[in-house]
């Protein structure tokens, strides 16, 4: 927002800062603010409340019985202790961090790549990537069972492999693909909205600059390299932190698939969240685990806030 | 090097316009191709869903990719078993779409006319928002919610469903009014219409495209939410068609056909979008991208 620098010397009233006035009168102005009342309760009912209401949980036993007698007793950080004492933490850790970087980059190299693809003048160019959103857009339950079955030992993945003569596998069933084939899957699902975006990105690259470099003797590689990554770079870097985020909490695809097995091999910290709440009914280590993973994703967004405000700047 | 090549290239293109133009055409058409190609292999996962769903009694050994006799038993049996189920999360979805609407138009209209930093905070917070972990905030929903009585209805359902529709509507629906001509707003002062007059009269109206974008994603969402269902709803009559489907797949023995059928039935609003309302998703996507 350019408002508080472009204001500041043309309005004299040095009582409110930042205010361009945009010929709203004070009145008006205070009715416009009536109309974020409706918001600012929503906003202090379904997000401040419940992550105030998160933190009490997770410094409390709060069990099963807490909903019968009202009664949690404080704990401190007993839960945090008792969640970092388990050996899952540390795999839950390992496997979302593998998640999270995996998914992203081969999202990142194979998403541009689709994007460029498309992004060429054939016939059919406009709608055909239009049907690629379809994965995109199917709840994640869907793409879930879909794959479940796809990757089953006598599936149809596995068919396909026998038929070009690749070994099979069950390759959710068995420990060490287990993570692979979720991967895959949350791939599947996320790929078409990069290949969008970036879609959509390099639509904005001037032609005049690819043309001119054209002309001076610039390669495809070159013109890549020096023109189109360079103006698309602001959509990556925050295209990239959305993803890492949004991949971060993954939870309902690992339900889908794998319920964290086999042999625990798929955990995630969002997984074990939800596993502690509602299979093992220990609310208070599902704070906790909650609160790690609220700290690592505020820690994102506080960095895509930063990337995207600077992007709205700019373009300003 | 440059000017050399310039000049013999531009007069042989000029000698041979057509032979040149014959080859783009079929590079075109190479390039359509290929993308058909990407395409089937990417959407193969999808086709086979479309296959089995038709083929009862189906099973991973005796599929067959193209059903020989299709018969829609399995649809029957999803939408008999399934039939509540998809009131619930049509009820819901629809429900969070209301609520979402009511709460972000009015406050994206304010955040789009008023300029100080009150707003660039708020915005901040949107963007927070959004990131806030879902399984975070479900299991303080689960504890609120039972205090308050409300596990199991469909407010508690429209309620968290909402979380995901709030933020994202204020933020597309505030880009779309900051470029809205102001002196059409103000045209409506002079008409002695207060700021609620100018939002439903002119604000709302203008809108329109902007709204029904909001309106979809928050239909998806609410729509393709599992862990919510999961979460709030303990009672199999109100759980929506995506805990449904969770529940065939992981029953003894599981009915592919039925599985299959249930799930291209909660893909329908999915694939309705792609084709209906094309220019309103990649509205949304533009501005959910962060562009």
């Amino acid at each position: 927002m350019s408002s508080l620098t472009d204001a500041a010397p043309r309005r004299p009233e040095q009582s409110r800062p930042g205010r361009r006035g945009l010929s709203f009168t004070g009145r008006n102005r205070a009715e416009t603010l009536v109309f974020l009342i409706p918001a600012i309760l929503f906003f202090a009912l379904c997000f401040v409340f419940p992550l105030g209401y998160g933190v009490y949980m997770s410094t409390t036993d709060f069990t099963t019985g807490t909903f019968f007698t009202g009664k949690a007793p404080f704990v401190g950080l007993d839960n945090f202790v008792d969640i970092f004492s388990t050996p899952l933490l540390g795999k839950a850790v390992i496997n979302t961090i593998v998640i999270t970087v995996v998914s992203v980059v081969v999202e990142l190299v194979v998403g541009f790549a689709l994007a460029l693809h498309f992004n060429r003048r054939f016939p059919g160019s406009r709608w055909l990537p239009m049907l690629l959103l379809i994965p995109w857009l199917l709840p994640a339950v869907v793409v879930g069972t879909i794959w479940k079955w796809l990757l089953s030992g006598d599936g149809a993945v596995n068919d396909i492999l026998h038929a070009l003569g690749l070994p099979t596998n069950a390759w959710l069933a068995d420990p060490s693909t287990a993570l692979w084939a979720v991967i895959a899957v949350s791939i599947w699902g996320a790929l078409p909205y990069w290949v969008t975006i970036l879609g959509a990105a390099l639509k904005q690259v001037p032609d005049e600059q690819l043309e001119a470099a054209q002309l001076d003797g610039a390669g495809a590689w070159k013109r890549l390299i020096h023109i189109i990554i360079p103006s698309v770079w602001p959509v990556i870097s925050v295209l990239v932190v959305m993803s890492i985020v949004y991949t971060l909490l993954i939870v309902d695809l690992v339900l889908v698939l794998t319920q964290g097995g086999p042999a625990d091999n798929t955990v995630t910290l969002g997984l074990l969240s939800y596993r502690s709440a509602f299979q093992l009914f220990e609310f208070g280590n599902a704070g906790a685990y909650g609160m790690v993973l609220l700290v690592i994703s505020l820690l994102f967004a506080g960095i895509y806030t930063w990337l995207s405000r600077r992007g709205e700047r700019r373009e300003q | 090097m440059t000017r050399s090549a310039t000049n013999p290239a531009t007069s042989t293109v000029k000698a041979r316009p057509s032979a040149r133009r014959r080859r783009t055409k079929w590079v075109g058409i190479g390039l359509t191709v290929v993308s058909v190609v990407i395409l089937v292999v990417y959407l193969f996962p999808i086709y086979f869903m479309v296959s089995a769903s038709l083929q009862p009694g189906v099973t991973s050994v005796n599929v067959e990719w193209l059903p020989n006799t299709p018969q829609l038993d399995g649809y029957a049996t999803a939408l008999e078993e399934g039939l509540q189920s998809l009131q619930v999360s049509l009820i819901a979805a629809l429900g969070s779409v209301v609520v979402t609407l009511f709460v972000a138009i009015p406050a994206a209209y304010a955040l789009s006319r008023v300029r100080s930093r009150v707003v660039d905070v708020a915005l901040v917070l949107l963007l927070l928002a959004q990131m806030v972990p879902s399984i975070v905030l479900a299991n303080s929903f689960y504890a609120m919610f039972n205090s308050w009585g409300i596990l199991n209805t469909y407010a508690g359902l429209i309620i968290a469903d909402s979380t995901a529709g709030v933020p994202f509507a204020i933020i597309v629906l505030r880009a779309f009014m900051l470029r809205l001509d102001h002196d059409i707003v103000e045209a409506g002062k002079l008409d002695g219409l207060g700021p609620f007059g100018s939002l439903v009269r002119i604000v709302i109206p203008l809108s329109r495209n902007a709204i029904i974008t909001a309106g979809v994603f928050t239909f998806l969402f609410s729509w393709g939410d599992l862990l919510f269902g999961l979460t709030v709803v303990t009672q199999a009559q109100m759980y929506p068609v995506t805990v449904f489907i969770l529940g065939l797949t992981n029953s003894q023995v599981t009915n592919w056909a039925t599985v299959m059928a249930a799930s291209l039935i909660a893909s329908v609003p999915a694939l309705f979008v792609v084709i209906g309302a094309q220019r309103y998703v990649k509205a949304g996507i533009a501005v959910g991208g962060g562009r």
